[in-house]
């Protein structure tokens, strides 16, 4: 059995619009954690179950390694270690963003050995329709 | 804290429906192909004569402890040479076929080296690898399809080790 035993390079916040914050702890559980259960979702949920209830996440924030980077849902804005980063986003729905965020995690077999799952990159951006109701995604992925 | 996976093997005659091994060996640490269909013994005690394949080999994933969502699954061979005369042969499929040393139907040739981005999809179930109704999607414990694979060689085939190669299963988690 293996997980990515190293420490997220890169935890997230979140800002919903109702001005509550919802911050990643460094264990990822999710606020109804259950220890005896086999699963649990993650803290990723706490916000899911949020935009469910129809709050809308403003501002999406990863912070790791000393730098900043952010998604701004409001205007489709992107920020990398400050530096302001647009991605062509048209829609003149903003209300319509979506927030997406994962992380890629390889597990490789070398010479018949399992070898420890790694994270190779942090993904965040978001998703819309744009004005001929097609759906696009903007995502800038951070090496893990 | 991410999502807990661990590598599971099917061995053994295919039963139920859908099929899947009547042997499920868990928390598998390895993958070598070899003369006999099981988890246990060491290739050096059963090698592949030159002509012959190995047995089928039927692994797959398993997703336990804290995520969201798995997604994006992808598989395939990302580094390293089989020797002359030798090929490795694999699918992602959810279909379990009792192993065998005959040519597995259904597996395709991925001897040569693929980008794991260019890797074949997998889905996801929480029945188990031989669910009849894979997801791309993730969201409670469950398992990959199978990474079936079997190494086929030819009379001309040299004796001894193969060279490393890697395989690789990427996926998306949050």
């Amino acid at each position: 059995m293996s997980t990515v035993s190293k420490p997220l390079d890169f935890l997230w916040t979140a800002y919903l619009d109702n001005e509550v914050v919802i911050e990643q702890p460094e264990d990822d559980h999710y606020s109804k954690h259950d220890e005896s259960a086999e699963w649990n979702p993650s803290a990723f949920r706490d916000v899911l179950d949020r935009t469910d209830e129809g709050i809308k996440v403003e501002l999406f924030v990863l912070v790791g390694d000393g730098t900043v980077h952010t998604v701004d849902l409001t205007r489709g804005r992107f920020t990398i270690d400050g530096t302001e980063i647009e991605l062509g986003d048209e829609s003149d729905r903003a209300s319509d963003r979506k927030l997406i965020y994962y992380r890629t995690v390889e597990k490789d077999w070398i010479d018949g050995e399992e070898q420890e799952a790694r994270i190779v990159g942090y993904s965040f951006g978001y998703e819309y329709t744009d004005n001929k109701d097609r759906v696009q995604k903007k995502v800038i992925t951070l090496n893990g | 804290m991410a999502a807990t996976f661990e590598y599971n093997e099917d061995n053994g005659a295919q039963t139920g429906a859908p099929a899947k091994g009547t042997v499920r060996n868990t928390a598998v640490t390895q993958v070598n192909w070899k003369s006999v269909d099981d988890v246990a013994t060491a290739y050096s005690a059963a090698p592949i004569n030159a002509g012959e394949n190995s047995f089928s080999k039927y692994q797959f994933g398993k997703f336990t402890g804290t995520f969201n969502q798995i997604s994006n699954g992808l598989w395939s061979h990302t580094a390293g040479a089989l020797p002359t005369n030798t090929t490795l042969y694999g699918a992602v499929t959810s279909t379990y076929a009792t192993p065998a040393q005959t040519a597995t139907a259904g597996l395709l040739d991925i001897s040569s080296i693929t980008a794991i981005t260019a890797g074949t999809a997998v889905s996801f179930s929480t029945v188990g690898p031989e669910g009849a109704s894979p997801t791309s999607t993730l969201s409670a414990a469950g398992y990959t399809q199978y990474l079936a694979t079997q190494a086929r060689t030819t009379g001309s085939a040299s004796p001894g080790d193969s060279g490393n190669i890697t395989l690789t299963l990427r996926y998306s988690e949050n």
